[in-house]
């Protein structure tokens, strides 16, 4: 992995070898220089009127020269090592601040859009992103408001001429052609559907919604659930199979609950393959209740395909809920959504 | 049966007050919070509807001061789906059941003859169409005098085509009122159950008395002569 602290730590260990070299080169040149050219002279203690004259032989600027080598070879190793370990020391105090921004940024999500980024004692480099990343979060926050306050806006206002063209058509049914009574209300019913969702996404995403919870037996809710299911899966020759051992109770509110239990199910019909596994169980001290299906390989009719509204609310739903997450996976052809309550 | 019902669109007033008026309901529409005020405050109902989002005084508001000046009728609202924040408001003020918009007609009249019923405190409610007999009370089902077992789904079922005979039901409601869910291609559904219910109802030797109606839905009454 490319990582900029670890650069910043190879930098700093390159650079401080290379002083250390540049030092040791001229120490050597200027050294042998020394040795060899400048001759000494020395009086002799007692002998005032004594001078001695003398120089090096070849062999000697050379012995002292090589020992000089040998010992800049021999510390340049631990001088290396402990480059590193200050470069790398220095390199990750200095990121730090990018790292805790990383951690913040990645708790926010659309239900906590109204959180923003805090450094304490940063450089002023950083301080200048923390500014301007909470800034494009504000007008993020802003405009995610807007468009889910206009999502239930025009939720709610469809909801009077939707009443009107369904109270309008059941009254009509009987003297318009059958078919065309039975699908207009199918249809109907379908969008009235689609409204509710986005309503309650929206009230969901600005958690508006308020949830009474209580302790619900998620194994009695799902069997009593699933049979409906289990008819809408046979009549495309599906199987719907329930692994529950014994009774786990959740704390949920019971009609959201049956609202994410439907949109999963749901799912698994329109969109998977072959048989269904729901399974209700205890893992560790967790309790979770898990929809396994494998995914269709023929492409799904785009009236069918949906817009990914179901599961986007499940997760809202989910994330209402304290204790409760929701995971949905697709690896090696099969879809696997999973509802986990922490104790 | 006197009803009032309040409900600021004039159109849709229209047609529940027709739909009532149909099922043998005498009917009151007020238009906003302050005219309901005003005709519960004057006359006697048996039972009221009231809009939740209402110009002037929504309906929570205005029920809430019928309760304090000792109205004690039923009421049901009308709401957003899902709205549980409105929905508690609601039944803390005194309204005894909500229905979600858009309605279906049958399932408002079903509502209100359960809410009616609750009202009247009856020792004995039955319903009866030909020789099937319905005791709402103990929950059982009667079918030329002998006890019919069905499950919870399968009364519900019955009890929605029993309220609406001899007029039909459609699919979209039946689903409404026993499930609660929307279904894709869940019409299927309905099918399957209404023939569970019909092995257990109309059985050979007897009169069938559930008929499938092309294009609206299922009815429940004796055949034509």
């Amino acid at each position: 992995m490319k990582s900029l602290r670890w650069r910043f730590t190879v930098w700093f260990t390159l650079s401080l070898l290379a002083v250390l070299g540049v030092f040791v080169g001229i120490t050597y040149t200027h050294l042998r220089y020394e040795l060899r050219v400048e001759k000494w002279e020395r009086s002799q203690p007692g002998r005032a009127d004594w001078r001695l004259h003398g120089s090096y032989s070849d062999s000697e600027v050379d012995d002292i020269a090589g020992e000089l080598r040998t010992l800049a070879l021999l510390y340049a190793g631990p001088v290396a090592l402990l480059a590193l370990g200050l470069g790398y020391y220095l390199a990750r105090r200095s990121f730090e601040p990018v790292a805790d921004m990383n951690r913040q940024l990645q708790a926010i999500g659309g239900h906590n859009l109204e959180r923003r980024v805090r450094l304490t004692d940063a450089d002023g480099e950083f301080q200048a992103i923390e500014k301007n990343l909470n800034s494009l979060l504000a007008r993020l926050e802003d405009s995610f408001r807007q468009l889910s306050e206009f999502s239930a806006q025009v939720a709610h206002e469809l909801r009077t001429p939707l009443t009107l063209l369904r109270l309008q058509v059941e009254e009509a049914a009987g003297r318009i052609e059958p078919a065309l009574a039975e699908s207009l209300q199918d249809e109907l019913r379908r969008l009235s559907d689609y409204v509710d969702q986005c309503l309650q996404l929206a009230t969901a995403e600005q958690g508006r919604l308020a949830l009474e919870l209580q302790p619900v037996a998620l194994r009695a809710l799902v069997t009593e659930m699933i049979e409906v299911y289990e008819l809408l899966a046979r009549a495309e020759n599906r199987v719907l199979r329930v692994a529950a051992g014994e009774e786990l109770t959740v704390r949920a509110d019971v009609r959201a609950l049956r609202q994410m239990l439907h949109n999963l199910l749901t799912n698994a019909l329109r969109h998977g393959e072959g048989p269904i596994l729901v399974s209700v169980a205890r893992e560790g001290s967790a309790r979770l209740c898990r929809i396994e299906n494998a995914l269709a390989t023929k492409p799904v009719a785009a009236s069918a395909a949906g817009t990914g509204l179901g599961l986007r609310l499940v997760r809202a739903l989910a994330a209402a809920h304290p204790g409760l997450s929701f995971d949905c996976q697709e690896t090696a052809g099969r879809f696997v959504a999973e509802l986990r309550w922490r104790s | 049966m006197r009803i009032l019902v309040a409900e600021d669109e004039a159109k849709v007033a229209a047609h529940i007050g027709r739909g009532l008026t149909e099922a043998g309901y005498s009917v009151d529409v007020a238009a906003d919070g302050p005219e309901a005020l005003w005709l519960a405050g004057n006359n006697a109902y048996d039972a009221m509807i009231f809009d939740v989002m209402m110009p002037g005084q929504d309906g929570i508001t205005v029920v809430r001061q019928l309760r304090r000046k000792g109205v004690r009728s039923p009421v049901i609202f009308l709401t957003a789906r899902h709205e549980l924040a409105d929905r508690v408001a609601g039944l803390d003020a005194g309204g005894d059941d909500y229905l979600a918009k858009p309605f279906s007609m049958i399932e408002l009249l079903a509502r209100l003859r359960a809410l009616l019923r609750r009202q009247r405190n009856d020792p004995v409610d039955r319903m009866r169409v030909a020789d099937l007999e319905l005791d709402l009370l103990e929950r059982t089902a009667r079918r030329a005098g002998a006890v019919v077992a069905l499950t919870n789904r399968e009364f519900a079922l019955l009890e929605l085509l029993m309220t609406s005979s001899p007029k039909p039901v459609s699919k979209t409601a039946i689903i409404e009122h026993v499930w609660d869910q929307h279904f894709d291609s869940g019409t299927n559904v309905v099918n399957v159950y209404v023939n569970y219910l019909r092995t257990k109802i109309d059985r050979p030797g007897l009169v069938p008395l559930i008929h499938t109606v092309r294009g609206v839905g299922f009815a429940l009454h004796e055949p034509a002569p």
